[in-house]
This record gives structure tokens, C-alpha cells and sequence, in this order.
């Protein structure tokens, strides 16, 4: 008998399918593995479940009985907890206190029942074997792993039956993650189902009793776990056959080393030290740095340009022998260095789209201490022909365009600043596909006027496409660099998930 | 380091403790006056109006807001709880009113940040010109002056330690324990942290951001309760700028955050002392009230650095 059926569920954001008629089932007592690559529609199909999304159609029983799941806090209320990566704690507040934020036992009604509190956290500690964890330490003072134990804790005391863990082992050690699992195999054995979400195979067929794959939106495949099922099984699940090439790419001439990075090692946002990594960036050719959700791309990208600190290594440019250590430094290079998140880092949203184009030129159409309008318009106009854009969008305050014209935007104030380097990190996350060949088509522009790009992406494909060289980076390293033509899909996708040996660096 | 881990109290509270201290025997050795019990009191009773409105403040910053209309909430509840005495309302009865009346002053400031999602710095800042505003109206700039004897007595009282004194302790003494032990002082603390993860916990966050305001502004009139009876008088001019601005910068300067979060009333109350202690000290000394206002002003920067850099260690740290 299921405590969770989905069936049929469809969801769209806009134009994009993320869930096609997809069936989905959970029964108490086991652990299931939910599985696929980047964009798949597994945290859609998480989100549905957890109340923080509602589909478009299909229906959704719990415990036999039809519901409606329209905010987080019903479906808590029916025991669906979701256990994000990030893991909404209140880092100023103790761990007891975290553990019954909104729900503490009362007391005269008013007050907290501490008694009650403090005997019912360390039951509930001891059961995700966290008993050594002070109830009133400061969360944030405590290690990813603690914090970890206590959000599944404070799950288990809202009266959770089932826990969606997102990537629960990414910041983990080997040991922790052992711990962790033994924790997960506990709430099986108390008849609670927990939904593991995880790019690392191994773990997964370590501990799943199923597991269901997502590809493009569509549940391809539920599976017994079982020794006949193998890495290399759920790999061909997740990446199907079909390969599309949604970026035509003529392949540019590389010349001479423009950037250099030597042995750099930083820390990701979980802690963890990542690296060291080596590699250099040729004139005029566009190299792709790809890698999973998670595995410190984004990190890599602000590290490079001075962002984020710099535990060991170098960063240097050839023309200059200069050392980047600060954005400062970067800007003055010629690194242009475009952001994940252009809403937030990018662009000045209530700020026309020419006027936040021209942002970093702004010296070079000035004329004394006034600005050439008519200059700033002729140059605006160029780059939206060059971009496929309308030149209407110009006037256009940049927060109400389209995000793949927000990208445009961002996109011509690098280019017509005098960067001979850009790095773009996920720069087609969230675009559609005709905007998505567009910049494309532009990248191959601005590496061909003997500039060098480096894009940072979690989308394989996107990879595949664009870049002349590749580098893979995972848990172990950075591996590559593959020159295009000899990295296709299924290898890349082997490397990621690190069902094939490393082979034939170059 | 370790040490300061297993107790975060000691951490918290440890550099202001001394730092009051370090403050008393300085003014002490400069001063033979400064350590008698005659002033040792008065440094105490001049605390008090400060205290009430810090502690009120406290909860506004645990939501991660800021309340700059407090000064201008406890001119105008004096003028009506004044008004109401004098026009024959029975003292209780006007007392309970110009509580009320703060609450509610409170309330509409918590109501405009949290339900069209406005800064509650803009939102206080009006309110400071609408309630200073009414109560010059309502006054006609004119102190009202001589408070009922039954008022005087419960608020003023003898002299050396006076009932102020005694009141604002109680108010730091519930307020302390509700911030630590009722849920809803949870539920202020983690709007201020994270108010995501608050939300998703089944918190009413706009709720608490108005409760908190609230708050603040019930404590401003309990304050002006203890204005009143110093001056036997309800001032329109009361609480112009060096009370607000002290009732924000003695909880800062006793290390709670400005991003809200890790609030303590305790820490309020250090705050106000090491404020009043420099008031109090400089004064005996012979250093004038204008320069006291660049000193305190001075010690509200070095409160804030020392604030960023312990938040900049613990980040590192993490």
C-alpha cells in the first residue's frame, strides 16, 4: 500500500516542459533514489511533493486520500518533509531552539515547556545518532554534518514520515556519510520512506531499495536495486540515446596562452577545499569547464577573479606577467566576468537595458563630465542587431526583460568594454533555446577577434557544443583537456559520475 | 577559544563586561566623587528611561528591524496620559491608555513594514514626524506639568534608588526571559536569522515583525511613564534625540546584531550602563555635555567595528 502516489503529474514554467506525465510512488518503510541529470525535473518533482509547487495536472494521494498540496506547511502537516541542501537552520539560534522553531511544546501557553523540550531533543538526537551534539551550541558554530542531523532531527520532531534529502552527502565526509546512511536505514526500520536525491552512483546503489530515473522530464525508468544493476546501467538511463545538437560552432584557430591558473585551491560554500586545479586559456578559443551541481564551478569562476580567497596558487595573465588577486585587478586585466546570477550581480535592474550596457564604458562616450547620448544610442543599436535582440528593449527597464534578453544585455557590456578575456559562468541557465544558439553564435564571435572565453557550465550539451577544449571537474580533480570531437556525451558522462576510469589526458 | 565554544554567554558578554568595569575604576581614580553611592544611584536612575526603551528596542532588532520613532511615541503617550490625568481619568485608567496607545503606534508601524513589505527605517522615520507632530499639535508645544500624587508615588518614589529604578528592572528581567523563553521571542529571533527557514517552520513572520513593533512602542510609553515622573511634568519636547538614539545604540553596543538574530535584553542592559557610566563619568570629571555627545558617538563606531569583526571571525571560522 503506497503513502505516496503520484499519477500523471505535468508541470510547465512557460514554454518549458519540466514534468511530462510522470508517475511516482512511495511506500513506508524503504529508501528510494531519485535520480537524473541537471535540469531533469527531479526538484521540480520534490518541490510538487514538498507543497512548494503545485502541478499543472495529474493527482497526488497520500495515504489513499486525494490532497492538494499548496504550501509547505499542510504538506508538513500530512509528514512530507523536505530536507533542502541548504538547510534552513537559524545559524544564530542553539540547536534545541532550531530543533522546535514554530512548534515548541507550551507551557501555561505562553511559556516554552523546556523541560519537555530538552528530554524530547536528546530522544530525538540520540535517534539520528547526534548525541553528542551540545543542545546549546549555536547552530552555526556546529559542522555541515551536525547541522545535517539536526534539520533531519527537527524533521522527525515535526512528525515527518517521509524526508526528501537533496544531496544530503555533497558537503560530507566518507565517514559522516557513512553515519548518515546508517541514520537513513533507522528511519526505514521505523517504517519512514526516505526520497534520496544524489549525482554519486555509488552511494546510491549502496543504499537505495529502488530507484526511479528522470530524463527531460519524463520518468524513464523504476528499478529494483539488485548486483545485476550497475553504474553503467543508470548512467544509460539518465542520458537516454538521443543527442541533439543545439549549438552550430565553427571551430576557431587557439593561439598563444592568454591566462594561466597554476595549482589553485579554494574552498566551496560548504567548506570543503577544492583543487588544486591547473590549466591554461588559449587566444581566441572558447574553453568549457563542466562538472555537476555542486562540485565548485561557480567557486572556481570567483576565485579566479578575486572574489572569493585564494588559498594557494596563481592566477596569471601572459601579456601582463600580472597577478589577479582582486576584482579590482581582474576589471584592470581585461577579465569580464559574468555571474550565475545576473539579476542579483549583474545588471542594475531598475536601470534601462542601454544605460546598464554601457555601465563600464561609460568613460570612453563621455565627453567632459557629460555623457554622448547619441553615441551610447549608435552603440546600443549595433549590439542589439549583433545580438538578435529589438531595439525597443533598450529602453526598456533591464528587471522587465525576458532572462535570455537580460543575458543579452550582460553579454554586450562585456563586449564592448576592451575584456580580452570573459568568463561566463552557467551563462544559458534559464534561457530558451533560440537565445541560447545566439549567444553561442556571439561567444564564437568574440573568441575568433583572438579573445579567449571561458564558460563554466552544469549543462553537458552546452558544453559539447561550444567549447574548442573541455575540462571536467569532479570530487577527484580536474580532468582534461579534451579537445572537441573527442569528448562526446556518454564519456562526458562517464567522467562526471566516474563510471570510467580517467583516460588519455592531452 | 575553547572555552569561550562551550559557553557562548561568556564570549557574548565577556569584552563589555570589562569594559564597564575598566570604565568604573578609570572614572573612579580620576574622580573622588564618581564612586559614592549618591551618584553610584543616580547613574542607576538616569538608566532607567533608557533601559525601557532599549529592552522594546531589542525586540524590534531581533526581527533584523529598526525603530527610530521611539522617542517621539514616548513624547506623545506622556501628553495624552498627562491630558487624560488632568482631565479627571482615573490614573490607572490613563496609565493603561497611554500604554495602549504606544502598542498601538507600534502596531501601525509593524503593520505598514510587514504587510506592503516597506524598510522599517523609513516606515519609523515617518512615524518619528507624525507622532512628534501630533503631540506639538495636541500640546500646543506647552508642557503639561504636575502629575497626581498616586502616579508620582509609583513611578518616582523616594529618593536614592527611585521605583524607575525598580520598573525597568522588572520590564529587562520578563523581557529577558520571554526573548529566551516564550515562543514567540523564538519565533522574533529567527525572523531575524533566517526568515526563510522561519516561514517554512509555520512561523507568521509578518505577525511577529508587528508584535515586535509593538513591543517597542508599548515600552516607549512604559518609559515615558518614568519621563514624567522625573520631571513631574509631560514634556512635548521629550525624547528628541538622545534618548532613540541611545535606546539603538546601547543594545549595539552590548553586542546584539543589527541584522537581527542574536539578540539579548542582557546585553541591552550592559549597553545602557556603559553609556550612563560615560555620561555620568565625564561629567564628574568636567567635561561638558557637547563633548559627551562626540564621545558617546564615538563609542556607538567602536561598538559596530568591533561588532563586524567578531562577524567576520565567526564566518571565517565556520
Amino acid at each position: 500500500m503506497p503513502v505516496i502516489e503520484m499519477n500523471r503529474l505535468t508541470k510547465r514554467f512557460g514554454g518549458i516542459l519540466a514534468l511530462d506525465s510522470v508517475d511516482f510512488s512511495l511506500e513506508a518503510g524503504e529508501i528510494v533514489g531519485l535520480l537524473g541529470e541537471n535540469g531533469a525535473g527531479k526538484s521540480t518533482l520534490m518541490r510538487i511533493l514538498s507543497g512548494a509547487e503545485t502541478p499543472d495536472s495529474g493527482e497526488i494521494r497520500v495515504n489513499e486520500q486525494v490532497e492538494t498540496l499548496d504550501n509547505p506547511d499542510y504538506a508538513l502537516r500530512l509528514g512530507i518533509g523536505m530536507i533542502p541542501q541548504e538547510l534552513l537552520l537559524v545559524n544564530e539560534m542553539t540547536v534545541e531552539e532550531n530543533l522546535f522553531l514554530g512548534r515548541e511544546p507550551r507551557l501555561a501557553t505562553v511559556l516554552v515547556d523546556h523541560g519537555r523540550m530538552r528530554s524530547l531533543s536528546l530522544e530525538t538526537l540520540i535517534q539520528v545518532g547526534g548525541e553528542e551534539i551540545d543542545l546549546d551550541a549555536e547552530v552555526g558554530t556546529l559542522s555541515k554534518a551536525d547541522q545535517q542531523l539536526i534539520a533531519i532531527a527537527r524533521r522527525i520532531i515535526q512528525g515527518g514520515r517521509i524526508f526528501v534529502m537533496d544531496e544530503p552527502t555533497s558537503a560530507l565526509t566518507e565517514k559522516e556519510t557513512n553515519h548518515l546512511f546508517s541514520v537513513m536505514r533507522r528511519l526505514r526500520s521505523e517504517g519512514r520512506t526516505v526520497v534520496f536525491i544524489s549525482h554519486r552512483l555509488e552511494e546510491v546503489l549502496e543504499i537505495c531499495d529502488r530507484f526511479f530515473v528522470l530524463r527531460d522530464g519524463r520518468m524513464v525508468a523504476s528499478l529494483e536495486n539488485g548486483s545485476s544493476v550497475t553504474k553503467a546501467d543508470l548512467v544509460r538511463h539518465m542520458i537516454g540515446s538521443d543527442v541533439r545538437d543545439e549549438y552550430p560552432h565553427e571551430g576557431s584557430t587557439q593561439g598563444a596562452d592568454l591566462m594561466t591558473v597554476t595549482d589553485l585551491t579554494f574552498a566551496n560554500n560548504q567548506g570543503r577545499v577544492i583543487g588544486p586545479i591547473t590549466f591554461s586559456l588559449h587566444t581566441g578559443e572558447i574553453l568549457g569547464i563542466t562538472g555537476l551541481v555542486g562540485v565548485g564551478k561557480t567557486e572556481l569562476a570567483q576565485t579566479i577573479v578575486g572574489l572569493r580567497h585564494r588559498r594557494s596558487g596563481s592566477v596569471q595573465l601572459a601579456d601582463t606577467a600580472r597577478h589577479v588577486r582582486t576584482p579590482v585587478d581582474a576589471n584592470r586585466s581585461g577579465i569580464g566576468y559574468v555571474s550565475e546570477d545576473r539579476r542579483g550581480e549583474g545588471l542594475v535592474l531598475g536601470l534601462q537595458s542601454l544605460r546598464n550596457m554601457t555601465l563600464t564604458i561609460l568613460r570612453s562616450i563621455s565627453r567632459f563630465l557629460t555623457i554622448r547620448r547619441g553615441q551610447e544610442r549608435e552603440l546600443g543599436d549595433e549590439y542589439a542587431k549583433r545580438l538578435n535582440m529589438k531595439p525597443e528593449y533598450l529602453t526598456l527597464a533591464a528587471g522587465k526583460l525576458s532572462g535570455g534578453n537580460q543575458q543579452k544585455v550582460v553579454l554586450s557590456r562585456r563586449l564592448m568594454g576592451d575584456s580580452s578575456i570573459l568568463i561566463l559562468d552557467e551563462p544559458t541557465k534559464g534561457i530558451d533555446v533560440g537565445a541560447k544558439s545566439e549567444i553561442a553564435r556571439l561567444l564564437g564571435d568574440f573568441a575568433r577577434e583572438g579573445r579567449g572565453v571561458l564558460v563554466l557550465s552544469s549543462e553537458p550539451r552546452e558544453i559539447l557544443g561550444v567549447s574548442d577544449r573541455i575540462l571536467v571537474l569532479t570530487d577527484d580533480g580536474i580532468h582534461g583537456p579534451f579537445q572537441r570531437g573527442d569528448l562526446d556525451y556518454g564519456r562526458l558522462m562517464a567522467i562526471e559520475f566516474g563510471t570510467q576510469e580517467d583516460s588519455d589526458d592531452r | 577559544m575553547r572555552i569561550s565554544k562551550r559557553f557562548p554567554f561568556i564570549d557574548r558578554y565577556l569584552g563589555v563586561v570589562i569594559t564597564l568595569i575598566a570604565l568604573n575604576v578609570i572614572f573612579a581614580l580620576a574622580s573622588p566623587y564618581y564612586w559614592s553611592a549618591y551618584n553610584l544611584t543616580n547613574i542607576l536612575d538616569h538608566s532607567s528611561i533608557s533601559l525601557i526603551l532599549s529592552v522594546g528596542m531589542v525586540f524590534v532588532l531581533a526581527t533584523g528591524g529598526i525603530d527610530l520613532s521611539v522617542g517621539s511615541t514616548l513624547a506623545l503617550t506622556g501628553i495624552i496620559t498627562a491630558l487624560a490625568m488632568k482631565s479627571g481619568v482615573p490614573t490607572v485608567v490613563a496609565v493603561l491608555l497611554g500604554l495602549g496607545l504606544g502598542a498601538a503606534i507600534g502596531l501601525v508601524n509593524g503593520w505598514v513594514i510587514a504587510r506592503f513589505n516597506v524598510q522599517p527605517f523609513i516606515v519609523t522615520l515617518a512615524m518619528l514626524s507624525i507622532a512628534r507632530g501630533l503631540t506639538l499639535v495636541i500640546s500646543g508645544g506647552n508642557p503639561i506639568i504636575g502629575m497626581p500624587e498616586g502616579f508620582m508615588r509609583v513611578f518616582s518614589g523616594p529618593r536614592l534608588l527611585s521605583n524607575g529604578v525598580y520598573v525597568a528592572a522588572i520590564v529587562a528581567l520578563i523581557a529577558g526571559g520571554a526573548l529566551v523563553g516564550t515562543p514567540l521571542g523564538r519565533a522574533l529571533r529567527s525572523v531575524g536569522g533566517n526568515a526563510e527557514a522561519a516561514y517554512l517552520c509555520g512561523i507568521n513572520t509578518k505577525r511577529v515583525r508587528m508584535a515586535a513593533h509593538s513591543i517597542a512602542g508599548g515600552a516607549a510609553a512604559m518609559a515615558s511613564m518614568l519621563f514624567m515622573a522625573g520631571m513631574d511634568a509631560a514634556e512635548p519636547i521629550a525624547g528628541l534625540t538622545t534618548e532613540w538614539m541611545e535606546a539603538i545604540a546601547a543594545p549595539v553596543i552590548g553586542g546584539n546584531t543589527l541584522s537581527g538574530g542574536r539578540s539579548f535584553v542582557f546585553g541591552a542592559v550592559l549597553g545602557v550602563l556603559i553609556l550612563s557610566t560615560i555620561k555620568s563619568g565625564l561629567n564628574m570629571v568636567g567635561v561638558g555635555q557637547h563633548f559627551q555627545q562626540i564621545a558617546i558617538g564615538s563609542v556607538i563606531i567602536a561598538a559596530v567595528i568591533i561588532d563586524s569583526l567578531r562577524n567576520q571571525r565567526r564566518q571565517g571560522g565556520a
